[in-house]
């Protein structure tokens, strides 16, 4: 008895699968035209349809229409004069773009503030590898890598503030039109500035790009940090999407880019995030990724996190943060190893934060 | 065969549907085990199979004609698989069998024993990128990227794949 090599595999089962297709090019062609068909039908009933209702409307619909458009003109109007009279103007600050939750996730996985959450150092840190059953090195493993992004975590909720001032001047060598400085929550000190010039954005159709270059600063360090946001909208969904770089001035070892996309489908929505560490060698692989995904639908919320570092990867799905309690059930996977279903309780209690399985083992942070 | 997809959508873009027998066929297997490494089952991947192509000629005029044509039906047909678990309220969670619909076409079992097996032998991720190497014929980056996926983890998933076959199919 002898195992068959790899080749073998692989013609044995490309020979074995004989399945027929049966779907031919002319079944794909009468349903392409059937499609169109039913496509031009339904168009024209629906012109019937408008036709008709703007008919049955007459006259108190027309009326309506006139005051609707009085009262956009009288709104940019009145937007326009604020323009030129405050300094805080919507054009300067970034209140009407969203990603400024995304700049501070790059500020709490970066920072070196008082909660010692140093994750660009942290986050290189090899596992090690165990046997098949889960030990006590592959425990702390998981519990370490969550632990890494943690306090993170929790600060992806906070409320961020902007706040808008003309710049006009030099910064680490650039001119610079305008600097926003970011908040979180009431707090008087900014935990972040960034710097900027004009907006450049495309429209096309529907979708409309926008991209610019600003400095970002954060804890002292400064980034150079490229913004692309692009939203599309079709029909009743709507799918908005940021990409920021961020490459630190002093460090070109490694760049990063925080990405998150939103899916808004009715009152569905879908939001994912993803936050990598790329080596400036090798723009292809990242070093490190975190992607952290959040689902709001009709029958509640859910959370799933996976962190990839060092050829490994760590999934902590169904997350429930619960006041002092939080739970989660982990996996584990490398090239020699895997660990599933993992079932984790987070506890905090005095400033100490204990991680325990089911089978009794413990981590202490 | 080197087919080039660009004078294909160039003619059906004009409207001139004649040679699509041609551009189907060339490229209608490695889409097809593209969709069934996702769902296992021979009648729905012919459904999305369909759905594929007649989606890719409604939208013809948008389609760059200059880009990877093949890549483009690729990502198409596993954007059209994952939406077709969304709406029969299926989660897809790769890593877990029991998520993964485990319908066999009876009829087909004596036909294709060797991928019956596999497919059971296999975790679904293991599966999916196996049948995406070997059937469909892409190569590890074009997986990596279609996936959105690192390259090691393809590549891992892929040498798991083989270990196991390895180790259950002895001659």
């Amino acid at each position: 008895m002898k195992r068959i090599d790899d080749q073998t595999i692989i013609k044995e089962i490309k020979h074995d699968a004989t399945y027929q297709i049966k779907t031919s090019s002319e079944d794909i062609l009468i349903q392409y035209n059937l499609e169109i068909s039913k496509e031009k039908s339904k168009v024209n009933n629906d012109n019937k349809k408008k036709l008709f209702v703007f008919g049955g409307l007459g006259g108190v619909g027309v009326c309506a229409i006139a005051v609707a458009a009085s009262i956009f003109v009288t709104f940019n109007s009145n937007s326009n004069d604020n323009n030129n009279d405050n300094p805080f103007t919507p054009s300067i600050v970034l209140n009407n773009i969203s990603f400024k939750e995304e700049l501070a996730t790059y500020s709490y996985f970066n920072g070196t503030n008082d909660s010692g959450l140093l994750l660009n150092k942290a986050m290189f840190a090899r596992g090690q590898n165990g046997n098949r059953d889960l030990t006590q090195t592959d425990f702390n493993n998981i519990c370490k890598t969550y632990d890494d992004v943690e306090v993170a975590l929790e600060k992806l909720g906070e409320q961020v503030n902007v706040k808008g001032y003309e710049f006009n001047d030099e910064k680490e060598g650039t001119y610079y039109k305008y600097i926003n400085s970011l908040y979180i929550n009431n707090d008087d000190t900014p935990f972040a500035s960034i710097y900027f010039n004009d907006i450049n954005m495309i429209e096309d159709d529907d979708e409309v790009v926008t991209t610019y270059k600003a400095l970002y600063e954060t804890s002292g360090i400064y980034s150079d940090l490229f913004v692309k946001k692009e939203v599309e909208n079709e029909g009743k969904e709507k799918e908005i999407s940021y990409v920021l770089t961020f490459k630190p001035i002093n460090n070109s070892d490694y760049f990063y880019v925080i990405e998150r996309e939103s899916e808004i489908k009715g009152v569905e929505t879908e939001e994912a995030y993803s936050y990598a560490v790329y080596n400036s060698n090798n723009s292809r692989n990242y070093l490190y990724k975190l992607t952290y995904e959040v689902e709001n639908e009709l029958d509640g919320e859910s959370i799933e996190l996976e962190i990839e570092k060092n050829d490994a990867e760590y999934s902590y799905e169904n997350i429930q943060i619960r006041g002092k309690s939080t739970t989660f059930i982990a996996s584990y996977e490398s090239d020699d190893h895997e660990i599933e279903d993992v079932y984790v309780t987070l506890t905090k209690e005095n400033g100490k934060k204990q991680y325990a399985s089911r089978n009794g083992l413990i981590y202490n942070s | 065969m080197e087919v080039n997809f660009k004078d294909y959508v160039l003619e059906f873009k004009k409207g001139d549907m004649s040679h699509f027998d041609v551009f189907y066929n060339s490229c209608k297997e490695k889409i097809f085990y593209n969709i069934f490494s996702l769902t296992k089952n021979y009648e729905v991947s012919e459904d999305i199979l369909q759905d594929t192509f007649v989606k890719f000629l409604k939208g013809i005029k948008d389609v760059n004609e200059n880009e990877n044509i093949l890549g483009f039906l690729m990502m198409m047909s596993r954007n059209l698989t994952l939406d077709h678990f969304k709406k029969n309220n299926r989660v897809l969670q790769l890593d877990e069998t029991k998520d993964i619909p485990q319908h066999h076409d009876e009829h087909l079992i004596d036909k294709n024993i060797i991928l019956e097996k596999v497919k059971d032998i296999l975790k679904p991720k293991e599966f999916e990128i196996f049948t995406m190497h070997v059937l469909s014929e892409l190569t590890f980056e074009e997986i990596s990227k279609l996936k959105r996926r690192p390259l090691g983890t393809i590549t891992r998933a892929y040498k798991n794949a083989i270990k196991k076959i390895k180790e259950s199919m002895v001659i």
